[in-house]
């Protein structure tokens, strides 16, 4: 009975938060650091912003630049983001 | 910040603003290579090609082998001992994960095209077989050190029942460590990966409860199955160490070493790989880091598992084709067939076991 009681306890314990280990699923955001604090804008294709998904729980800012160059992560925390593509996510909002 | 879904902006998003091009905010402190983008299309790719080959090859050899195991051992099942019992059951839980595998092929190849419902009953089957597939494994070694050193009978073969009983709580318990996902798994598309649908839990883990369950995962999958192999075969070999030496020993010894092998040389690697990612996430939370090791490590990964999985079709050589009695009983099976055996094929008996102190275990198909 006692050892029952053990594994019911266990058991409960494991069902509050135990996840997917069995198949490995693994955290695997775009940015491998925190990103730079500016890009300069003439360089600029295009920026994506990208919510938490299930495969990353950081929401992430990744530029794509002009001329083939490699693709930049952008800083959330940064002025430059704060000031220019926050105004341009309200914007967006604004217009839906 | 408050975003839902990926977006996109241009620069005429940006038109507005005349002081851009004039702003700086440029840090001289910036390591070369900040910022880098890491995608994961090259180890995507990979799961793409290794996937489908080697689940297939999986699926197709293991079910064989485990289906095999079960029909004999149904026929026999009035007559089945301790061990043969375990063995069904672990046949059983290899022959269930092995039919995931297919689904999972497909989602690496194209995505996850069977809806939530299958994804959490797949995902769930796998983690139930997952884990009680090494459970099994470890209540044989265990029925075997008690019978074999301390010649205890567990369980008594005239009460199956008891046995049955012990592998229900075992499947129960496993099926505990599956209610999460129940929960939580289901098919969500992934900005991060191609825009393509996995069947992966709705929310990323905070990196807390993603190190809880990897420490969760290697000590109940791992760690403890591990010990109680190698202390149950160690205490075996070293019984059967002793003694006069015969044929049928040596072989025993053989038998032996090889299950904990296979049981090391599957699992080892796979852990290790977790543990290098585990690692390896912790460390970029602090710092830079290769897009490169990720790439190797997603790669590693999918490679190790594959490897571990694979073990499932190795349990019915190891645990029951080793057996002179299961070929005897796989024999009968097929002496109806019109398969002609060869005379001494006909004639096989097994002497007297000198080394087994217990009755019960000289009738194992196993050893």
């Amino acid at each position: 009975m006692k050892t029952l009681a053990a594994v019911v306890l266990l058991g409960y314990l494991l069902v509050i938060k135990v996840e997917g280990q069995a198949r490995a699923p693994r955290s695997r955001c775009l940015c491998a650091d925190k990103g730079v604090n500016m890009v300069s804008p003439k360089l600029i294709e295009k920026v994506d912003i990208i919510p938490p998904t299930p495969s990353c729980g950081n929401l992430e800012i990744v530029v794509t630049l002009k001329n083939g160059a490699e693709p930049k992560c952008l800083s959330p925390d940064s002025k430059f983001t704060q000031k220019y593509l926050m105004k341009a996510l309200e914007k967006r909002t604004l217009q839906k | 910040m408050n975003v839902d879904s990926k977006t996109t902006f241009s620069m005429k998003d940006f038109s507005d603003y005349t002081d851009l091009y004039n702003y700086s905010d440029y840090n001289d402190n910036e390591s070369y290579g900040a910022g880098a983008v890491c995608t994961q299309d090259s180890s995507m790719y990979f799961d793409s090609i290794f996937k489908p080959i080697l689940y297939s090859l999986a699926a197709v050899v293991g079910l064989l082998g485990n289906g095999l195991v079960l029909i004999v051992l149904w026929k026999k099942r009035a007559g089945l001992n301790v061990t043969d019992i375990f063995i069904l059951h672990l046949s059983l839980a290899d022959i269930l994960l092995l039919l995931t595998l297919p689904f999972w092929a497909v989602e690496a190849v194209k995505e996850w095209i069977f809806g939530t419902p299958l994804c959490k009953l797949t995902g769930a089957m796998f983690r139930i077989n997952f884990y009680c597939g090494i459970y099994m494994l470890s209540c044989i070694s265990l029925d075997r050190y008690l019978s074999i050193v301390h010649a205890v009978q567990m369980y008594s073969r005239k009460k199956p029942m008891a046995v049955h009983c012990c592998c229900m709580i075992v499947w129960f318990f496993c099926f505990l460590l599956s209610i999460p996902d129940w929960i939580l798994l289901g098919a969500n598309k992934d900005s991060r990966r191609q825009d393509r649908t996995e069947c992966v839990n709705s929310e990323a883990l905070s990196d807390f409860w993603v190190l809880v369950n990897r420490l969760i995962y290697h000590f109940l999958g791992f760690i403890i199955p591990a010990i109680m192999m190698v202390f149950c075969y160690t205490s075996i070999l070293l019984r059967l160490l002793l003694g006069s030496k015969c044929m049928q020993k040596k072989r025993a010894i053989h038998v032996i070493v090889a299950l904990v092998l296979a049981f090391f040389i599957s699992w080892t690697p796979y852990n290790i790989a977790l543990m290098a990612d585990t690692i390896h996430t912790n460390r970029t939370d602090n710092n830079q880091t290769s897009c490169e090791t990720r790439t190797t490590l997603d790669v590693a990964i999918t490679a190790t598992s594959t490897f571990a999985y694979m073990h499932c079709c190795v349990n019915p050589i190891l645990y029951a084709f080793v057996g002179v009695k299961f070929r005897q009983h796989l024999l009968d099976m097929l002496r109806p067939l019109g398969f002609k055996l060869k005379g001494r094929a006909g004639l096989v008996s097994r002497k007297s076991s000198g080394w087994s102190e217990s009755v019960d275990t000289s009738h194992t198909s196993a050893f």
